[in-house]
Order: C-alpha cells, then structure tokens, then sequence
C-alpha cells in the first residue's frame, strides 16, 4: 500500500509560484477576477503565501509553498457531516464532490487554511474551455474543493502499473506543482518505501512539520533554510 | 466541445480498439453527469512567454491543448516551468485575441476596424511597398521588432535590406543594452554570457534579478536550487548587491543594499584589494588578458593599466564615501569573492540602465577576469551558436543600394550614439521632425512602444505623423490599436518557427516550435510566411531572395547546416528522419561545453581580454577622423567625464539624474516581477492572481516606499498617492515595504495597459509613462533609471 507523501526543500524553493500555476491549470480551477480574489475567495490548491519582517536595511522574507497536508489525522473529516470528506487508503485526504452539501465545517476546522469553497459557480470564458483539464470532476457552486495531490494523475498511475505488471517507480507520479518546480524544491513519492526520495529527505535534520504539535500528524514536510557552508 | 450521437459512437470505437494501444486513447471521465471518451495525444513546442527558450511538452484532449509540461531531457528547462510558462495555454485561448486581418474604418485608436481577407490584405500593403519603392524612397518603411526569435529576425533583416532600407529595429534585448556594450569593450563579444551553475560556489550579483526577471529565467532559478543543495556537503553562497529587497535579494546569504548607480565603483574598490592583497589569478592576467599593468605603445607612450588606475582611485575608503557602504563590507566580499573559487559576478538591469551603465559592467567583467571566472568551469561562458546554414545571398538591385545608404533615421551609429546598433527611444522626436526623411510606413512585429517605451506619449504623437501602421501582433495591444491595417500573427502554439536560447548554457542549442493544433484557432497567419508572401508579389530582386516556399521551407535550409555537421543530440541517416526526430524531440543541442577557449572566443584587437579597451579606443580614434572633431570634444558629446588613459578604462562615471534633488527627492527604481518579467503578462489572469506575492498583491499596481520615510510625509499602507516626475504623474496604491531603500521608490513594471484585452485593460499603472530620456551615449541606450520623483497624497 501507498502513502503518498510531500517534500518542500524551503533553501531550494524561489517563491516563483510555478506550482500555483501548474495546480490551477491541471485541476480547473478558473481564476476568480478581481474583485473575488480581492475578498479572499480565489482557489489556489497550492498557495505560496509570504512574510516580511524586519526594518531596513535588516529585512527578511521567507515564502512557503502550502498544499493540502494530507494529515494522518485530519481534522477536516471529523466534522464533515455527510463523510463527503474522508482520508483514503493511501493517506490522501480527498473530498466526494457530489456528497459535499456546502456546511464548510471542514473549513473552519482546517488548521492549515487550504480548503476552499465555491461561493460561485466556477466560470471560464467560452475561449478556456477547450483547455480544461476532463480527468477533473466539474465542481459546483456551493462546495468545497481542495487539494489532492493530482489523484487523477496517481490513478492513471497505478493503473499503468498494473497493466505492465511492476512496481512503481520513485518519481514516476508527481503532482502537476511538483512537476514543474523549476528550482526543484518539492518532491513527492511513497512514504512507506523507505528508500524513496521523499522517505530519506522527510528524516532530514532539517525537516519539521506546519503546526506539528497539534496532532495532525501531515504528510507534507518542509526542509529548512541553512546557512552559508563551504564544504570544509 | 458538442458530440453528436454518430461521433459519440465513432469515439467510443475508437476507445474500444486503443485497448491494444496503451496511452493514445483513453477511458471516459465524468463531466457534468455525462460519460464522453476522449482521445489524447503529446506534442512539443517551445514557450514564448519570455525570451529564454524553454522546451513544451504540451497535452492535447481531442485536438485542444489543455496542460503544458516541460521537455524531460530539454537542457535549458529539464522538463520544468515557471509560472509564466505554466499560464501559457492562457495566451492560446485568449478571448481577445485578433481574429482576422483588420482593415481600419474610423479614426486612429478609435476601435473600429473592418474585418478583410487575406488577399486582400496582403495586396493593401504591397501595393503600398510597391508604390514606395517606385517613388526610390524604400529608406521611408521602417520596421520595429521586439521578440523576434531564431531566424524570424534574420527573415526581417533580410527584408528590409533586400527592400532597401536602414531602418530596422529589431533588438530583442532592450534594457540590457549596457551589459552587451560592457561585453563589446572587454571581449568583443555581442552576447550575454552564461552561468556555470554546476560548478559555481560564490556567486556575487550586482543588480541582477535572478530570481524574477533574468533571461533566462528557468535555468537560474534551477541554477539556483542547484547552488543550494544540488552537491552533497556544499551550500554555495549568493551576495546580493542592490537598493531594493527584491525576491533574489530575500533568498541571498547576504543583501548589500547599495546607493543606486555606484556598482561600478564597488566592483572597481573590490578590484583594488584583490590586486593588493595578490589574490588574483596570476597565469589567465598573463596569458589571456591585456591592460592589466602600464603598458607602451608603438610610438613609445607609456599608457595606464588596470592596475595602477585601481590601486590609485579605488582603495575601499574612496568607495565607501561613492557607495555608501562601509569599508570593511567592501573588503569582506573581495576576500570571500577571491577565496572560495569558482566565483562569478553577474550582472542585470540594475547595473546596465545607469547612465554610467556601460562601464560599470566593464568594471564587474574586469573583476571576473580578475579571478579568471570566464570560460571557465563555474564561472561564466561564452555562448556558443547552432552551426546554422547561412541562406543565400540577398539580391540588392539599384533602388535598394541607394535606400541602404541613407543614414538611419534614429541616428545610430552616429554622434552622440557611436556605438549603438539602434536606439528606439530617440524616435520620437526624429519622426515627428521627419528630420532627416519622413517616415511612410511603419511595421511592427512583437514590439509594443507605446507601453514599452520611455515617455509613450511622445512616441504616440509621432506616431500620428506616420501615414500608414501595420502590426502583425496577435493581440490588440496599444500600438497595434494605434495602427491602420492588422496582419495577426499565430500564438507561439501555431507556427513554425525556431527558437536559439539566451545564453544560459554555452553549448549550442535551439528549439523548434512547430503547430500543435491541427490549423490555427483563428483565422492568422505565421508572420515568416506572410514576409515571404509579400516579397513574392513585389517580384524583382526581394522575390529573388526569398527562394522559399514558406518560413517552414526557410527554416529547413537553415537547419540543413545542423544535420550536416553530424554533431549534437541527433543523428539521422537522412535529413527528413533529422527533421521528424527534431520535431518529436522539439530541439537540438551539443554539449559539452569546450572550456578554455580564450583566444579563439575573445574578438578583440588584442585577441585577449582588455582590461583597457583597445575596441574603445581604435573605435573613438576613427570616429574623430571620421567625424573631424577632437576627441575631447567627442568625449563631451558621449558626456563621459573624464580625460586620457582613463576613458578606456573601466572607472567610475558619476550617474546622471533627471529632477532636482530638492524637489524629486526620490529614485524611481522599476523593477519586474516573475509573474510578467517581460510585461506581457498582464493579458493573463492566472498570472494577475499571482502578481506580487510578497506583498500579497494582484490584480492592480502599487508603489512602494519605506515605511519610515512614509511615516515622515504622512503616507499611510493602502493610500492613493501622487507619483510625480518631469515627464508626468501617476496616482496608484502605496504600500510601506521595509525593503524598499529610503531614498528610493519601487513600481512593478507590466501593468497600467491601455489596451491588451480585458484582463489587461485599465488596471494600474505603467511606470514608463514617469521617465524621462536621459542616455548611456557610449553605450547606446536609455537610461532607464535615472529618473527622479516625489510622491505625495492623492
């Protein structure tokens, strides 16, 4: 069994947003125009949110790539009256899209702030259309969407695999953020295989976990900042 | 995409044999209830959303691109994309798009056009170029360019010479015209250089954004994760040097926030301590470089070298009271810079658009060949170019000839701008005089002035003198609303066209776009083919140098050279394989890298590397021959402020600025963004969602200033305030950034669109309508940071 997992190297990653990008491309989900964006209700699956701090001329800034967590134990599918959202046997945190009847308890209960509702019904120019991504479900007005790791791309996957009757290989499903990462600084792959890539990074001296005192076990990991080090 | 019930079940038959066909087809998913199979299939293409080149793979559902990848085994993107090329497909289906040729029918700028076909379009600006050139004026048509890739440039270049006129402006690389020039001085070189990022472990940047709006921008942000963490047990450092806290600078292990336009002097005061303390590469100096110590020349004349000029001008306590750094700062970072080799100083638009630009940039290249950091493996390359089959010879007849050799109009080439190639920016006026000839006709491909230029609206009423406008643009952008006939051209997803990278790599390498839809989504055509299209009906000597069917038959010619040299990624028994395999592969490339190779590479009179230019020198004797005027005078009309031995040397020139100190009392610093690096993005939503995220901004403009300074002028976050300049004023959000230095001012570039569709269209600002002209006359270019302003409360 699979338990997909996440790694975001923070000394590699730039703040360049490709994988906000990437996500909003492959899972349709139109941009929200300005004054939607501006109250705070366009989607972004993958969100890359930024702090500043500091006076000049000693300033920092830090940005942190923020996916779903697709916590062992989410909070969000405790509370979810309808079992719409639920996590799956390979520890993704996923969402029925018909099930959903819109309470949004799942949202104020996400500690991450990564679930997202439809407070409209999703639009595109006729034009974008053409380009819409069909191994996505058609998300509805008054539901909840959020990420989950490109399951549509894992699905295919698997079934590839099966079909030529091997094993999967490290990195040959990624989500579509991780995909284009120019300074590839996110990783994704199979936390049960000790020897994937993600597995060994996760054990880093410089991993640690969003918020990882309340219990929720995530399954998306953050590699830290270093230091100057010239290999001596 | 409507299905009837007769395609519903030829698709499913389709289905129903790609069972034996893995991949190709694929089973039904839901949409909206409804079960639809689909047929998918990969394609390649190479990205236009900034000029670095990038390799596409590109997926198609039933015939429509509907996600873009990156090229796996594509050097320069390894199969990876930036934001902008991710939002790519939002260039394809933009719902403004031109759809077809436009005929205008009421007056300029009015937005009223007349849709007409084709033919007849293309006899509307024949007969135009034809009665032109019958009158033995050709030198009057002139044509702008802006990105023109591959061999599109060399297309429009031979155009208008076999057409018989000076007058093309084609340079993809404006804004960065004072690195190149540096480049010239140095090496005699007419090309950015690349990085070694593989190997590299102290990388110094002066101005350069490397993290935003570098070119090219995927192979540095890789390049920089690379630094980080790509070699086991090596963290490589990046220093930071310039006033604003911009991405590349939060990311640095050190920001040096320096007083604008004093790089040069810092990396001449760096220079000084290397030299003093020895720390330079002995061997390269000897071998491969000249001017570093005095030297005497044919009649005895002791001249100055590098050497003495440094240790007598720029000790670190001289530097520090130019850069308001402290002198032990300086120090610091030439003992680092020295001491973990390789290192490399880059350089960018903060450096380049000063008016003292172009020796600031020989200062840093003198720095690097201090070190022996060029062509050397992680240091700094020198790209090398596809072995391209050169075309035919152009076909000049008598009236050619005699256009050719009218002076160009923007007076490139001449005093004040000796070297330049073109300068765009001294139009204007030039037009507006029709000093020395008026212009009939202007073409423009790719380019957009009345946006991209300084002062768009001087540019805008010369405009008004020229009869006639053509634009090829795709979309309708404000000087092809500008314009009295439209000829659209395809989004980069719809032509034949290729593509060589920015230099990024140093091994030779091009791309190849070719169509990944069926036909074009709309009713345009590929600009190469129309060019060839029209020199076909002119007949005579233009006919006879476009011995080609179409761009895609020019194309082959070209890369004939590539598939004969038997070199590089592919090898095909014959050309037709070749050609497919490039196709498939969407590229070609030839590495490794040759390293070492200075005394081929360096094309200067010295055959090294000049510490004291010789191509300045030779080049400022023969233009006072020329010219009949003493070179001192020549020199006051370059502004440069200094005398003998000096002026080919890289020093400090004081930075010009334009306002009053007392009355502008801030520096108007510019800058781009990741999300619309080349100022085309704004067209985009995905990319004006994402807009400056370390401010959490979208969708609009915004000034920032230092929250101190804010608080002494009672200017509040979130304010609408006055930004104002000699050439005009914008009032636009400000927003208190700690990173912004206290006697500047920062403005994103890309937005303020009067025109560019509706996600563009009346949103912010755009900061060159505050600039004033004010030149690098060396270089050629226009400063673009030399403007002063003072802001206050709306």
């Amino acid at each position: 069994m699979y338990r997909w997992g996440m790694v975001i190297d923070l000394d590699k990653c730039t703040g360049c947003q490709a994988c906000v990008v990437a996500c909003r491309q492959e899972n349709n989900i139109p941009s929200a125009g300005e004054e939607e964006a501006h109250l705070g209700r366009a989607k972004f699956w993958m969100n890359v949110v930024s702090e500043v701090k500091g006076n000049y001329p000693n300033v920092e800034m830090h940005f942190l790539p923020i996916p779903c967590m697709q916590c062992d134990r989410p909070p969000c599918t405790m509370v979810c009256p309808v079992a719409a959202t639920y996590k799956n046997p390979e520890g993704i945190v996923a969402q029925v899209y018909p099930r959903c009847i819109g309470v949004r308890m799942c949202i104020s209960n996400c500690p991450y702030t990564v679930r997202y509702f439809n407070w409209y019904e999703p639009s595109w120019p006729e034009e974008y259309q053409k380009g819409l991504n069909p191994d996505v479900y058609h998300r509805r007005k008054g539901i909840t969407e959020k990420c989950n790791f490109c399951i549509q791309r894992i699905r295919r996957a698997k079934e590839k695999v099966k079909k030529e009757k091997r094993k999967m290989r490290d990195g040959e499903v990624v989500p579509a953020c991780v995909e284009t990462c120019p300074s590839e600084a996110l990783y994704f792959g199979d936390l049960n295989d000790p020897k994937s890539r993600v597995s060994r990074l996760s054990k880093s001296r410089r991993a640690f976990r969003l918020l990882e005192e309340m219990g929720t076990e995530p399954k998306v990991y953050y590699l830290k900042e270093g230091e100057w080090d010239v290999g001596e | 995409m409507k299905i009837n019930r007769r395609q519903l079940l030829k698709l499913i038959g389709a289905a129903t044999c790609g069972m034996a066909l893995p991949d190709k087809i694929l089973h039904a998913l839901p949409k909206k209830g409804e079960w639809i199979p689909y047929e998918e299939y990969w394609s390649t293409g190479i990205c236009l959303q900034c000029p670095s080149g990038c390799g596409l793979r590109i997926r198609s559902v039933n015939h429509w691109p509907v996600k873009l990848e990156g090229i796996k085994d594509f050097p320069m993107n390894k199969g990876r994309l930036c934001p902008k090329g991710q939002s790519g497909l939002q260039v394809l289906y933009d719902p403004d798009r031109i759809r077809c040729p436009l005929k205008r029918k009421g007056k300029r700028g009015e937005a009223n056009w007349e849709g007409i076909s084709w033919k007849d379009a293309i006899r509307l600006i024949t007969e135009r170029l034809q009665t032109l050139r019958q009158a033995g004026k050709p030198h009057q048509l002139m044509l702008l360019g802006g990105r023109t890739r591959g061999h599109m440039s060399e297309l429009m270049a031979r155009f208008m010479e076999a057409y018989g006129s000076p007058n093309h402006l084609g340079n993809p690389s404006r804004g960065s015209e004072g690195i190149l020039k540096g480049h010239l001085f140095t090496m005699g070189i007419k090309d950015f250089l690349a990085i070694h990022w593989e190997e590299v472990n102290y990388v110094l940047s002066f101005g350069a954004s490397l993290l935003e709006a570098s070119r090219p921008a995927i192979r540095n942000l890789w390049g920089y994760g690379f630094l980080r963490r790509g070699r086991p047990g090596i963290r490589g450092k990046l220093v930071q040097i310039e006033p604003r806290f911009s991405v590349t600078a939060s990311k640095a292990d050190q920001w040096i926030p320096i007083q604008p336009g004093t790089d040069g002097a810092l990396a001449l005061g760096m220079a000084h301590w290397i030299i003093k303390e020895k720390k330079y590469d002995r061997t390269f100096i000897d071998r491969y470089t000249f001017g570093f110590e005095d030297w005497k020349d044919r009649e005895g004349n002791t001249h100055m070298g590098f050497k003495t000029l440094v240790l007598k001008d720029y000790s670190p306590r001289q530097v520090s009271s130019i850069t308001g750094l402290p002198e032990e700062m300086i120090i610091k970072i030439a003992s680092e810079f020295s001491s973990y080799p390789p290192s490399i100083a880059l350089t960018g638009r903060g450096l380049g658009m000063q008016t003292n630009g172009t020796y600031a940039q020989m200062a840093v290249d003198s720095l690097n060949a201090l070190i022996g950091a060029i062509d050397h493996p992680g240091g700094l390359l020198l790209q090398r170019k596809p072995p391209f089959q050169t075309w035919p010879a152009i076909q000049k007849d008598g009236i050619a000839e005699k256009g050719l050799s009218e002076v160009r109009l923007d007076g490139a080439g001449t005093l004040p701008f000796p070297f330049a190639e073109e300068i765009p920016s001294a139009l204007p006026e030039k037009i507006q005089k029709g000093e020395p000839y008026p212009i009939d006709t202007l073409l423009l491909y790719y380019t957009n002035p009345l946006f991209s230029l300084p002062e768009p609206e001087k540019f805008r009423n010369a405009l008004e003198k020229i009869p006639f406008i053509v634009s090829f643009s795709p979309f309708m952008d404000e000087t092809t609303a500008f314009s009295d006939l439209v000829l659209p051209d395809g989004t980069y997803f719809e032509r034949w066209q290729d593509d060589q990278v920015e230099p990024g790599l140093g091994f030779p390498m091009f791309g190849l776009r070719h169509p990944a839809l069926d036909q074009p989504l709309y009713d345009t055509r590929n600009t190469g083919d129309v060019i060839i299209n029209i020199a076909k009906t002119m007949g005579g000597n233009i006919d006879k140098s476009f011995p080609w069917k179409d761009f895609q038959g020019a194309l082959k010619d070209a890369i004939k050279g590539i598939y004969a040299t038997k070199r590089g990624s592919i090898q095909a028994k014959d050309f037709d394989e070749f050609w497919n395999t490039l196709i498939e592969r969407g590229g070609w490339w030839d590495p490794p890298y040759p390293f070492g190779d200075w005394r081929k590479k360096f094309n200067t009179p010295s055959g090294k590397f000049e510490f004291y230019s010789l191509t300045l020198e030779q080049g400022l004797r023969e233009l006072s021959e020329k010219s009949s005027k003493a070179l001192d005078q020549i020199l006051k009309e370059l502004k440069i402020g200094t005398k003998g031995d000096r002026v080919f040397l890289p020093h400090f020139e004081k930075p010009r600025w334009i306002g009053e100190e007392v009355e502008f009392p801030f520096h108007l610093i510019h800058y781009k963004l990741m999300t619309t690096a080349e100022g085309r993005g704004a067209n985009q939503p995905f990319l004006q969602e994402i807009l400056g995220p370390h401010l959490k901004e979208k969708w609009n403009s915004w000034v920032e200033i230092n929250p101190e300074t804010a608080e002494k002028i009672g200017i509040h976050d979130g304010d609408l305030i006055w930004v104002e300049s000699k050439a005009g004023k914008l009032k636009t959000k400000a927003r208190l950034f700690p990173g912004t230095h206290p006697q500047c001012i920062h403005i994103p570039y890309g937005q303020g669109h009067q025109a560019y569709g509706r996600w563009a269209k009346s949103r912010g600002v755009n900061p060159n309508e505050l600039l004033v002209r004010d030149y690098d006359h060396l270089g050629g270019f226009v400063s673009y940071f030399s403007t002063k302003v003072k802001v206050y409360k709306a």
